[in-house]
């Protein structure tokens, strides 16, 4: 595929790390000749100089003979203006970074009026991803499958858990659970465990189940926490304004501090329902007055990692359940895994995900996938449905041949999650998840030897 | 430092050098002249070093920083150069081990500079090789390392900048592995072409195969000792000319001319610049030497080849151009010195350089009348960054350095006068070959010292590689670990 990224900010520098990893052709567009050149010394793809608005520039960039077009500046309208001009000027397929909420309400009324075959918004997809996570509280990391008919959590595994020193078979039979252990972290390695395998403390694992059934798993594992009911949000940018409205809808209480008076003024007029605050989110007399130790979680949505760390500490010692913190240098968010904040999100990381499926969809002729999660570094879980086109259908999984470093990670079948063993067979309309360290899957063929 | 990693490299360069060693052993089969075994020997040491070393030896850590980029190819370029001398050594055609090397550093920089008085004892199969060299040397060895071996993740951009010539490198294409083998198809197309219409014009095949390549490269060694002029052929002299023409403008030009983007070569300053100078320097050296031909078209037939011999740094040569005027003599000098298109296989100071140079005196200039004057100096319709136009000034004092430094140390031997010593260095330097009087197209290099001889070299090295990548060697900080 030959992509055109325009835009070399933090995302866009994150998009050609991941798909110059997946072997694509890649043409990195910016306005500032450093960036371009450090990008360029750095990953083997081509740079261009210029406005990715300016038909010369894209031409430079090989617009006629590319597949993708992918804007991603820091403005919404040179975004849209560029994936017009890419289409006129004979682009496959354009993907835009819309994330100004006055846009955004009608981004999908628009997307064919403006020739877009995607867009994106970061801060509203990391908005989603907090709401998740602030729904299961006990786990560090929460990703939902088949419309939420399954869900994968991340699980630290601390001392007097009762997983430790049992094999995943003993726990799947002591507590009576049905959830599927996909994948365990130890030390930076990556294990697909066995029934054989045993859990140790301080391992990070991420298992798989219905909703139900996570809930019922994490009171066993007495882990459980409530489900966040008044959440404590720090900085009030665009995705605290796309998360509080998402909590709101599902009934939780929102605190939302900020700095900037207008910025405030302009919140209270949009989410008359959540309490907006006007102080200093840094100043920790400004958090005990308004009680952040009697709140369920607290967010912190700075634009400054620092600050969304530092707030983020205070709010773990004042003994807060939960606190997720945004850190967007993923240097940074290497560094705070060892300071014991666990739940970290990164908005690049987070919509890069979306938009390597997206291109892969359209890479594979015929390829479908339903959503693609990169779990860790080198292990994605993806979900695919099954169609006619699949051959095996009706076949036991032991008499299909399972390539090596492919786990059937679970089945939803009519909104029922389904854990696969050796009788289980693949029928039509299921929509099955796979976990794999292989790269460019791009359907269950692929999985089948 | 990433030593694994350039390991690594280096190694897969000599494993190459070692395949290519199995060309001359052909022409020696096919001539029988019982010389196969001087190259069989260092190719199968080669093979013996190199093979396990890539196998066990895997860096982590697969990035090629810029500074690791230089340190490759310098080192490269100077381990190359004393394996290609070891088969003339050791099969005696050369005794000497450091006129081996001189004439192997001769060949894989496109110099064309020898110490043989007498070329013409030498078998094939070690007239191939040193031809042979050229080729490989012309478009860069770790070009073709990066087109056709498989090489691990990471950019290796760093590669091309430190081996390809001109200010600004680019790529044609987003992969790096494709830009190369465009650049290597073009150039091997180009070869066979030239070598098509050398044996149209009924030249001896090997002949035909040794020139040719000598063109591509824009190297210069001959099979014969009278080089081009022992065919006395108008035909041939205007092929291989044209042919030197060709292969010293900037490749690019090649490339836009296959994607048919023909608007975009008509933008290119240099290339037209580069026509020009040819135009104007064949018609006043034509002017000059009238005399000493019989027409005004003899005189054209011979101030077109030495011309584009010198502008493109190849250094074959028709005629003594020792024995011109003094006005067509100054006016090759400068030729010398100019060189040819940046992302070519020429050698030289590069036109573009000199563009920049001259346009961005004239801002500066501007400046000093009409202090407040906000101007930026442009090449091709595009500005030129600051960073660029102080880069080549930077260059141009590395440039005369090196010339001054090498001069006075040629000199201390008391061989030569002024204008044999300062156009060997030149011609050295700037990877052309023949010089002026002792090192003239009818001399050669053999009566320097060894000390001399070594100095030389190292200058071709430094001309071929642009200077930077064999000063970067020999300065402390590159080898510290912060």
């Amino acid at each position: 595929m030959r992509l055109i990224i325009v835009g070399a900010g933090k995302i866009g520098a994150t998009l050609v790390d991941k798909l110059s990893k997946e072997k694509h052709d890649i043409v990195i567009v910016d306005k500032d000749p450093k960036i371009v050149e450090q990008i360029v010394n750095r990953y083997d793809v081509m740079g261009v100089c210029g406005g990715g608005a300016d038909r010369m520039i894209l031409e430079e960039a090989g617009v006629s003979t590319a597949d993708f077009v992918i804007a991603c500046t820091s403005r919404d309208e040179l975004n849209i203006l560029c994936c017009m001009l890419a289409k006129k000027l004979g682009v496959s397929h354009t993907i835009a970074r819309v994330r100004d909420p006055e846009y955004f309400m009608e981004m999908e009324y628009m997307k064919g009026e403006l020739d877009l075959d995607m867009w994106f918004n970061p801060e509203l997809r990391t908005a989603q991803e907090i709401a998740e996570i602030l729904s299961f509280p006990s786990a560090i990391n929460v990703e939902t499958f088949a419309d939420g008919a399954a869900v994968m959590i991340e699980l630290k595994v601390k001392k007097e858990n009762p997983m430790i020193g049992k094999s995943v078979m003993e726990i799947m039979r002591d507590f009576n659970v049905k959830a599927l252990f996909s994948m365990v972290v130890r030390e930076n390695k990556v294990y697909i465990p066995r029934g054989d395998f045993v859990i140790q403390e301080n391992d990070i694992v991420h298992i798989t189940a219905s909703e139900k059934e996570i809930t019922n798993f994490s009171k066993k594992m007495q882990v459980f926490r409530r489900r966040a009911r008044s959440v404590f949000i720090v900085g009030g940018g665009k995705i605290a304004y796309y998360l509080a409205k998402e909590l709101i809808a599902r009934k939780v209480a929102v605190k939302i501090i900020e700095k900037d008076e207008a910025r405030c003024e302009w919140l209270s007029e949009e989410l008359p329902e959540a309490t907006i605050l006007n102080g200093d989110g840094t100043d920790h007399e400004v958090l005990d007055e308004e009680g952040i130790d009697k709140c369920n979680a607290v967010v912190t949505l700075t634009g400054m990692d620092e600050e969304n760390v530092i707030v983020s500490l205070y709010a773990s010692r004042k003994k807060v359940a939960k606190v997720i913190t945004k850190v967007d240098r993923p240097t940074i968010g290497q560094m705070v895994s060892h300071l014991g904040l666990d739940s970290v999100v990164s908005p690049r990381i987070v919509i890069a995900s979306s938009i390597v499926r997206f291109v892969r969809e359209l890479t594979y002729e015929g390829a479908r996938i339903n959503q693609l999660y990169k779990i860790h570094d080198k292990v994605e879980a993806l979900e695919f449905p099954v169609d006619n086109d699949f051959e095996h259908i009706n076949v036991p999984l032991r008499d299909l041949n399972i390539k090596k470093n492919y786990l059937v990670n679970g089945i939803v079948r009519d909104r029922e999650f389904i854990i696969p063993t050796g009788d289980t067979s693949f029928m039509i309309g299921d929509r099955v998840l796979i976990v794999t360290t292989e790269k460019n899957v791009s359907g269950l063929e692929d999985i089948v030897r | 430092m990433n030593y694994k990693a350039v390991v690594n490299v280096l190694s897969r360069i000599l494993l190459l050098e070692a395949i290519l060693m199995v060309f001359p052993i052909i022409v020696d089969l096919i001539y029988k002249e019982g010389q196969w075994l001087y190259f069989l020997l260092p190719a199968g040491c080669l093979l013996v070093i190199s093979i396990p070393t890539i196998l066990f030896l895997k860096p982590k850590n697969t990035i090629l920083q810029a500074r690791e980029g230089f340190v490759i190819t310098s080192l490269a370029w100077v381990l190359m150069s004393i394996i290609g001398a070891i088969p003339f050594a050791i099969s005696g055609e050369i005794p000497s081990y450091i006129d081996a090397l001189f004439e192997s550093v001769s060949g894989f920089t496109t110099t064309g500079a020898s110490i043989l008085k007498d070329v013409e004892v030498l078998s094939h199969s070690m007239l191939f090789w040193r031809s042979f060299m050229h080729w490989i040397g012309g478009m860069g060895i770790l070009v073709f390392v990066l087109a056709f071996l498989p090489t691990q993740d990471g950019s290796s951009i760093h590669i091309l900048r430190a081996e390809s010539t001109g200010p600004n490198v680019g790529k044609l294409v987003s992969k790096m592995k494709f830009t190369a083998r465009i650049l290597y198809a073009i150039y091997a197309a180009l070869t066979v072409a030239c070598f098509i219409f050398l044996v149209a014009g009924k030249m001896p095949v090997f002949d035909a195969i040794c020139n040719a390549v000598g063109t591509a490269g824009t190297g210069g060694f001959a099979v014969w000792n009278t080089s081009i002029a022992h065919y006395n052929s108008t035909y041939f002299e205007m092929v291989i000319a044209v042919f030197m023409l060709l292969f010293g403008i900037n490749f690019n030009v090649y490339y836009l001319i296959l994607i048919g983007k023909f608007t975009e070569i008509l933008k290119m300053e240099e290339v037209r610049v580069y026509f020009i100078i040819i135009v104007l320097f064949t018609l006043l050296i034509a002017l000059d030497i009238m005399s000493l031909y019989e027409n005004f078209g003899q005189a054209i037939r011979y101030s077109f080849f030495q011309v584009n011999t010198i502008i493109s740094t190849t250094g074959y040569s028709t005629a003594d151009f020792n024995s011109w005027p003094i006005f067509s003599k100054i006016l090759l000098f400068l030729l010398m010195i100019i060189g040819s298109c940046a992302g070519s296989t020429a050698g030289g100071f590069k036109i573009s350089r000199v563009i920049i140079l001259t346009k961005s005196s004239y801002t500066d200039m501007r400046k000093m009348l009409h202090p407040r004057q906000v101007i930026k100096t442009k090449l091709d319709g595009d500005i030129l960054s600051e960073d660029t136009i102080r880069n080549t000034k930077t260059y141009l004092v590395a440039y005369v350095g090196i010339i001054v430094l090498s001069l006075l140390l040629i000199s201390i031997e008391g061989y030569g006068g002024l204008e044999t010593n300062l156009s060997a260095v030149v011609a050295c330097f700037n990877n052309i070959g023949p010089g002026f009087d002792l090192v003239g197209a009818t001399g050669n290099y053999a009566g320097y010292s060894i000390f001399s001889k070594l100095i030389l070299s190292l200058d071709m090295l430094a001309g071929r590689l642009e200077l930077f990548p064999l000063l970067l060697l020999f300065t402390p900080s590159t080898w510290k670990k912060i």
